[in-house]
C-alpha cells in the first residue's frame, strides 16, 4: 500500500501544473488565514475601544436620576471570537451592536452586510471557505483520473500481477489525495492557532481538533467517491464530470433550496405580527409608566400594608421604582415567551436544514463547521440571552436604587452619585465551552459519520468495473 | 455552416445527453422556484404594508372623533389634549413606507437586511433601533438567498459549462480535429458559432424567464423599460461568459481540461474574488458599530438639553426664520412649556440631521472603495447593477432612510411653528397634520 | 481534396446520416436527405445502420461514413491514412472494392498501407517508402502479391 501511495505521489510531484496549482491554493490559504485573523484582531480592539468608551460615558454620568439612567441605558458589543477569522458564519448577517435599557428589550443592530452595498454571495473568503468550496474541487481534479488512468494505460494489470487487490488499490489511491487535502487543513488550521496563540485556551484548542476532524472526514468523503467513480465509469471524462455535478449540487445548490424551503415549512412571524402579539400580552401587566392599573393597586395595597401605612406619601421607600420592577419583571415573562417561541422556531428550521445532510455531507460540515467556530445562531442567541440577564439585573439595580436609594414617591427628580453608578458591574460576556453546543450538532456529527463509513464500506465491498482486467 | 443549422446541431448535442438535459430541467426549476421565492417576498410585503396602513388609520381616527364630539383624548389618559399641536401631531400617526418594487421578482438583493416601514414622529431619525428587518433565519440569510439573480449570475454559468465542455473537447479526446479542418479550416469560427449557438439558447431561456413572471404579474406594459435594461444587463453578463468560455475551449486539450479550467475560472470569478475582495474592504474600512450614531443620541442629546433656552433658540431660529415671525417670539416673556421642548428637541433633530447626514456618506465612501474593485470583481458588480435596476440595493435603502430623516424633521418644522405661534388644533387644523408628508 | 484517417471518429451520439450532414454543411455543401442516404448506401453502409448512433458502429462502418464524407464533397484527391488497419477481411475486401469504383468515376487516391496483399489488390500504381524518401515505384499489374512483399523487404533491409 506504502508503494503504490509512494509512486503516486511520485507521479503528482512531477506534473508541473498541478504543483503550481497545489502552490497558489497554499499560498492563498496562507494569504487568507492571516488576513482573517488580522480582521478579527482588528474588530475585537474596535469592539473593546468602543466597549471603553460606553463605560466611560457611564462612569462619567454624575449625578443622575436612576430611572433615567435605566432610559440612557447601556451598550454592549457583541464579541469577535478568535475563530471568527476561520469561519465567518453568520457574522455578516447578523448585528453587533445592542442597546440595553429600561422597559424594552432591543435587537442586536447594525450587521456589517447593512453597511454597503452587496460585496459576495459566499460570504468573506476566510479560510473556510476555501476549505469548503476549493480544497474538495481540487481534490477531485485531483481524484478523478487515479483509477480510470491506470485501466487506460494498462497498468492496472502490472499491478494486479504484482499481487495488488482492487480493494488496497482504492484504499491506497483514496489515501493519497485524501493526505493532500490533510495538509491543506493543517497549513489553514496551524496558522489561526499560531496566531491566535496568545489566548489559546483548552476551549480554542478543542475546538480546532473537532473542527480538524470533520473537514478530515469530509476530504475523505470526497476522495474515496472520486477514486471509486473513477473506478466504476467508462472513463475520466464522466468521472470528472459526475463528481463536478455532485460538487456543485452538494456545495451550491441544495443548499440554497434546502434553506428556502425550511423557511416555508416553519415560517417565521412578520416583525408586526410579532411585536403585536407581544405588546397584546405585556398589555396585561403594570405599565411603568401609567400608574392605573388594577394590578398596580393589587401592588400598593400589598406594600402598604407591610409598611403599615395608609397611602404611598406615607412610605418610607419610592413606590414608583417597585412598579416599575413589577413592570420589568412581568416584561421579562412576556419576552421569555415570545423569543423562546421564536428560537425554538429557528430551531426547527436548523434541524430540518441539518436533516438534508443525509443526502448532503457538505450541509453537515458547513453547519458543523460555523457551530465549532462560535459563528452560528446558537452562540449569538446565546450572547443575545446573557445579554438580557445582564439587562435584568442591571434595571434591577436601577429600580431599587430608584425604590429604596432614599427618595419618596413621585420624586423624578431625585439623584443617585456617581458612586452608586460607578458600582454597577459591566456586561462581560464569555462565549460558552463548545461541549455546551454540541448537543445541537447531533444530526450533523451522525450525518457525517455515516457518510464517513458508508464511503469507507464502499470502498471495502465494492467492486467496480474498472478493475476487471 | 449558416446559424440556423449551427442551431440545429446544437440542440442535437444537447437532446442526446440526459446529463445535459437533466441540467437544463434542474436549472429551470430552480430559476423558477429562485422568481417564487422573490415574487412571495414581494407579495408578503405588500401584505403588511396593506395591514399597516389600516392599522395606522385607528389613531387619526380616534382623534378625528374626538374633534367631533369635543372631547381632548381617551378618558383614561387624561394628560392628552388634541388641541395642542403635540398631541394632534402624535396621533397623526405618519408612516414612512419603502414599498417594494415589483421587479423585486427578480432580484431580491439586499432588501432582506433592511426594514422597509417605520412610524415617524417628532423624534424619529434614520437610524432608530426600531429600523429593523424583518425576523428571518440569521443562518439562512447567511448561505443566502435563492433569488432570480443568484440563478443567473451564479448557476447560469454553471449550466453554460454543462452545456460546452465538449465544444471542441469532445472532437480532441476522439481525434477527429483534422477531420474538422478539413471540412472548416477556421476552427476559430467553428468555436465561436458553436459558443453563439449556446448563446442563442439561453437568450431564450432568459427572455422566457424574464417575460413570462412579467405577463403573469401584469407589469410588463408598465415596466417594460425597466425589464428591458434588466435584460440587457443579463443578457450582457451571459454574453461576458460566453467570450470567456469560447477563448478556454478554443486552447483547450480535451474535455477534462476545458472543464476542469471552466470551474476554475467559474470558482475564481464568483467565489474567490468577490470574497477576496470583501476581505481587503472589511480590512480597509471595518464596518461600524455606529458609535457616532449612539454618542449623539446620548452625550449630544444631554448636552443640547443642558444648554440655556436663548443659546437654542438662536440655532432654530437661524434654521426657521419664519419664526422670528411668531407670537412667542415676538412676546419672549410668555413662552410656555410645549415652545420650551420643542426648541430643544428641534435642536436635538437639526443636530440628528448633520449626524445622519455624515453617516450616510460615510457608507458612500465605503462604497465607493466597493464600486473600485468592479473590475476585478465583475460578477458582484453585474450583481449590485441589477440591484439598483430592481430596487433592491444599499442605494435604495439610503434613500429610504433620508426620506426618514426628512419626514422627521418636516413634522419638527410645522410642530415646532405651531406650538410657537400657540396654536389650538382643531379638526381642519388636524387634517393639514394628516396631509404633512403627503404633499411630496 | 478529402482526408480518411486512420480511425475515423465522429461524434457518437449522432447517427451516420446526421454526422455525414454536419460535416457536408460544415464544408458548405448542401445536400437533401435522399442525396446523403445515396451517399452512404454508395459506400456500403446498410440502411437500417444509417440511422442508428454512431456509437454502436463498427470501425469499418465509421469508415465508411467517413468515405462518405470525402464523396460528398465531391474530392479529386481522397488521401487514406492506413484504412485497412482493425478491419475484418470481409470489410477490408468491401473498402477495396468501393475504393476501386471510386477511382473508376475519376477520382484520384492516395492510400498509405502495411498491407501488401490489399495494396496490390486495390491500387493501380504503388510506391515504396522508406524514412519519408520514395524509393521505388511499380506498376500494380506489373508484380504479384509475392514479389511485392520480397521487392518490400529489400528495401527495407537495406
Amino acid at each position: 500500500m506504502y508503494n503504490i501511495i509512494q509512486n503516486e505521489w511520485r507521479v503528482l510531484i512531477h506534473n508541473k501544473r498541478l504543483i503550481s496549482l497545489l502552490c497558489i491554493i497554499s499560498v492563498l490559504l496562507a494569504v487568507i488565514a492571516y488576513f482573517g485573523v488580522q480582521d478579527a484582531k482588528s474588530s475585537q480592539d474596535k469592539k473593546q475601544l468602543a466597549k471603553e468608551q460606553i463605560r466611560h460615558q457611564w462612569e462619567n454620568i454624575g449625578d443622575y436620576n436612576p430611572h433615567s439612567a435605566a432610559h440612557y441605558g447601556t451598550y454592549t458589543f457583541k464579541p469577535t471570537t478568535a475563530l471568527t477569522a476561520l469561519d465567518n458564519g453568520i457574522n455578516n448577517t447578523v448585528g453587533t451592536v445592542l442597546q440595553l435599557e429600561g422597559h424594552r428589550q432591543n435587537e442586536i443592530i447594525h450587521s456589517p452586510d447593512s453597511q454597503s452595498l452587496m460585496q459576495s454571495r459566499f460570504g468573506t473568503l476566510k479560510p473556510a471557505v476555501v476549505l469548503q468550496f476549493i480544497i474538495p474541487l481540487l481534490l477531485i481534479f485531483l481524484a478523478f483520473a487515479s483509477v480510470s488512468s491506470e485501466k487506460e494505460q494498462g497498468r492496472l494489470k502490472l499491478l494486479y500481477l504484482q499481487g495488488v487487490s482492487t480493494r488496497k488499490l482504492l484504499f491506497s489511491k483514496t489515501i493519497s489525495y485524501w493526505l493532500i487535502g490533510i495538509v491543506l487543513l493543517i497549513l489553514s488550521l496551524g496558522i489561526q492557532f499560531l496566531l491566535f496563540s496568545n489566548n489559546s485556551g483548552q476551549d480554542l484548542i478543542n475546538r480546532l481538533l473537532l473542527i480538524f476532524l470533520f473537514y478530515a472526514l469530509f476530504y475523505w468523503i470526497v476522495c474515496s467517491l472520486t477514486v471509486y467513480l473513477s473506478a466504476a465509469l467508462k472513463n475520466n471524462t464522466a468521472a470528472l464530470t459526475s463528481m463536478l455535478a455532485l460538487w456543485v449540487l452538494w456545495s451550491i445548490f441544495l443548499p440554497k433550496l434546502v434553506g428556502a424551503f425550511t423557511e416555508e415549512t416553519h415560517p417565521l412571524p412578520s416583525r408586526q405580527a410579532f411585536s403585536a402579539a407581544m405588546q397584546e400580552d405585556r398589555s396585561k401587566g403594570i405599565d411603568g409608566h401609567n400608574p392605573l392599573s388594577e394590578q398596580e393597586e393589587k401592588l400598593k395595597d400589598s406594600i402598604l400594608q407591610v409598611y403599615s401605612v395608609e397611602s404611598v406619601d406615607d412610605l418610607p421607600i419610592n413606590f414608583d421604582g417597585l412598579v416599575m420592577q413589577a413592570d420589568e419583571d412581568f416584561g421579562a415573562k412576556v419576552w421569555d415567551k415570545h423569543f423562546g417561541a421564536l428560537d425554538a422556531t429557528l430551531l426547527k428550521q436548523k434541524k430540518t436544514f441539518q436533516r438534508s445532510g443525509l443526502i448532503n455531507p457538505f450541509v453537515s460540515l458547513q453547519s458543523l463547521s460555523m457551530g465549532l467556530a462560535g459563528t452560528d445562531n446558537w452562540h449569538h442567541t446565546h450572547f443575545q440571552q446573557e445579554a438580557e440577564k445582564y439587562r435584568r439585573v442591571f434595571i434591577k439595580t436601577l429600580n431599587d436604587h430608584h425604590a429604596y436609594g432614599g427618595s419618596k414617591t413621585g420624586d423624578w427628580s431625585w439623584t443617585a452619585d456617581q458612586e452608586f453608578y460607578n458600582s454597577v458591574a459591566d456586561f462581560d460576556y464569555q462565549t460558552p465551552i463548545i461541549n455546551k453546543a454540541l448537543p445541537v450538532y447531533k444530526t450533523d456529527m451522525v450525518f457525517m459519520g455515516l457518510w464517513f463509513f458508508g464511503s469507507f464500506l464502499l470502498l471495502l465491498i465494492g467492486n467496480p468495473k474498472n478493475t476487471h482486467l | 455552416m449558416n446559424l440556423l443549422n449551427t442551431l440545429r446541431f446544437e440542440a442535437l448535442h444537447i437532446l442526446r445527453s440526459t446529463y445535459k438535459i437533466i441540467a437544463i430541467l434542474l436549472f429551470i426549476l430552480v430559476a423558477v422556484y429562485g422568481l417564487h421565492n422573490g415574487y412571495s417576498l414581494y407579495e408578503e410585503r405588500n401584505n403588511e404594508i396593506a395591514t399597516i396602513k389600516e392599522t395606522s388609520q385607528n389613531l387619526p381616527n380616534d382623534a378625528l372623533k374626538w374633534y367631533e364630539t369635543g372631547q381632548k383624548g381617551p378618558e383614561e389618559r387624561p394628560w392628552v389634549d388634541v388641541t395642542t399641536p403635540f398631541w394632534a401631531m402624535w396621533y397623526a400617526n405618519h408612516q414612512v413606507i419603502d414599498a417594494p418594487s415589483l421587479l423585486m421578482t427578480y432580484s431580491i438583493g439586499q432588501a432582506e437586511q433592511f426594514a422597509y416601514y417605520k412610524r415617524v414622529s417628532m423624534w424619529s431619525t434614520a437610524y432608530d433601533k426600531d429600523l429593523t428587518a424583518e425576523i428571518s433565519n440569521p443562518e439562512r440569510v447567511a448561505i443566502g438567498s435563492l433569488d432570480f439573480s443568484f440563478v443567473w449570475l451564479f448557476l447560469m454559468p454553471l449550466l453554460l459549462i454543462v452545456l460546452t465542455y465538449s465544444i471542441h473537447g469532445l472532437e480532441r479526446d476522439l481525434g477527429f480535429t483534422k477531420l474538422l479542418s478539413v471540412q472548416e479550416p477556421n476552427r476559430k469560427s467553428w468555436v465561436a458559432k458553436r459558443f453563439i449557438a449556446i448563446g442563442v439558447f439561453c437568450s431564450l431561456l432568459l427572455v422566457i424567464l424574464v417575460v413570462i413572471p412579467a405577463l403573469l404579474g401584469g407589469y410588463l406594459g408598465s415596466h417594460s423599460g425597466t425589464i428591458l435594461l434588466l435584460t440587457a444587463y443579463k443578457f450582457l453578463y451571459l454574453a461576458f461568459w460566453i467570450l470567456l468560455l469560447a477563448i478556454i475551449s478554443y486552447f483547450g486539450k480535451g474535455q477534462t481540461d476545458i472543464a476542469l479550467k471552466m470551474v476554475g475560472l467559474w470558482l475564481v470569478l464568483t467565489i474567490v474574488l468577490p470574497g477576496l475582495v470583501h476581505q481587503f474592504a472589511t480590512l480597509k474600512q471595518p464596518p461600524g458599530f455606529m458609535m457616532e450614531y449612539i454618542n449623539a443620541q446620548r452625550e449630544d442629546r444631554e448636552e443640547i438639553f443642558d444648554k440655556e433656552l436663548d443659546s437654542v433658540k438662536k440655532i432654530v431660529f437661524e434654521a426657521y426664520p419664519a419664526l422670528r415671525e411668531s407670537k412667542f417670539a415676538i412676546t419672549d416673556s410668555l413662552i410656555n412649556q410645549p415652545a420650551r421642548n420643542g426648541m430643544y428637541r428641534t435642536a436635538l433633530n437639526l443636530h440628528m440631521n448633520k449626524v445622519v447626514n455624515e453617516i450616510l456618506a460615510n457608507h458612500q465612501s465605503r462604497n465607493q472603495l466597493i464600486r473600485k474593485t468592479y473590475f476585478i470583481n465583475p460578477v458582484m458588480a453585474f450583481q449590485n447593477r441589477i440591484n439598483a435596476i430592481v430596487e433592491t440595493d444599499f442605494d435604495t435603502n439610503q434613500e429610504y432612510r433620508k426620506k426618514i430623516q426628512d419626514a422627521a424633521t418636516k413634522i419638527n418644522e410645522q410642530l415646532l411653528i405651531d406650538e410657537w405661534n400657540a396654536v389650538q388644533v382643531d379638526e381642519n387644523h388636524f387634517r393639514n397634520y394628516l396631509n404633512l408628508l403627503k404633499e411630496e | 481534396m478529402a482526408y480518411i484517417p486512420e480511425n475515423v471518429s465522429l461524434y457518437p451520439h449522432l447517427s451516420g446520416i446526421e454526422n455525414l450532414d454536419y460535416f457536408c454543411k460544415l464544408a458548405s455543401l448542401k445536400y437533401e436527405k435522399n442525396t446523403l442516404i445515396s451517399f452512404l448506401n454508395q459506400c456500403g453502409l446498410q440502411e437500417e445502420a444509417q440511422s442508428k448512433k454512431v456509437a454502436g458502429y463498427s470501425k469499418g462502418m465509421r469508415q465508411k461514413v467517413g468515405i462518405a464524407i470525402a464523396l460528398a464533397k465531391n474530392a479529386s484527391v481522397l488521401l487514406l491514412d492506413e484504412p485497412a488497419s482493425g478491419l475484418d477481411p470481409s470489410a477490408s475486401s468491401e473498402l477495396s472494392s468501393l475504393l476501386k469504383k471510386l477511382a473508376a468515376n475519376g477520382t484520384t487516391i492516395l492510400m498509405a498501407s502495411h498491407d501488401l496483399f490489399r495494396v496490390r489488390e486495390t491500387a493501380d500504381r504503388i510506391g515504396i517508402l522508406n524514412k519519408g524518401n520514395l524509393v521505388k515505384e511499380l506498376d500494380a499489374k506489373s508484380v504479384s502479391a509475392n514479389d511485392l512483399e520480397s521487392i518490400y523487404l529489400n528495401f527495407m533491409k537495406n
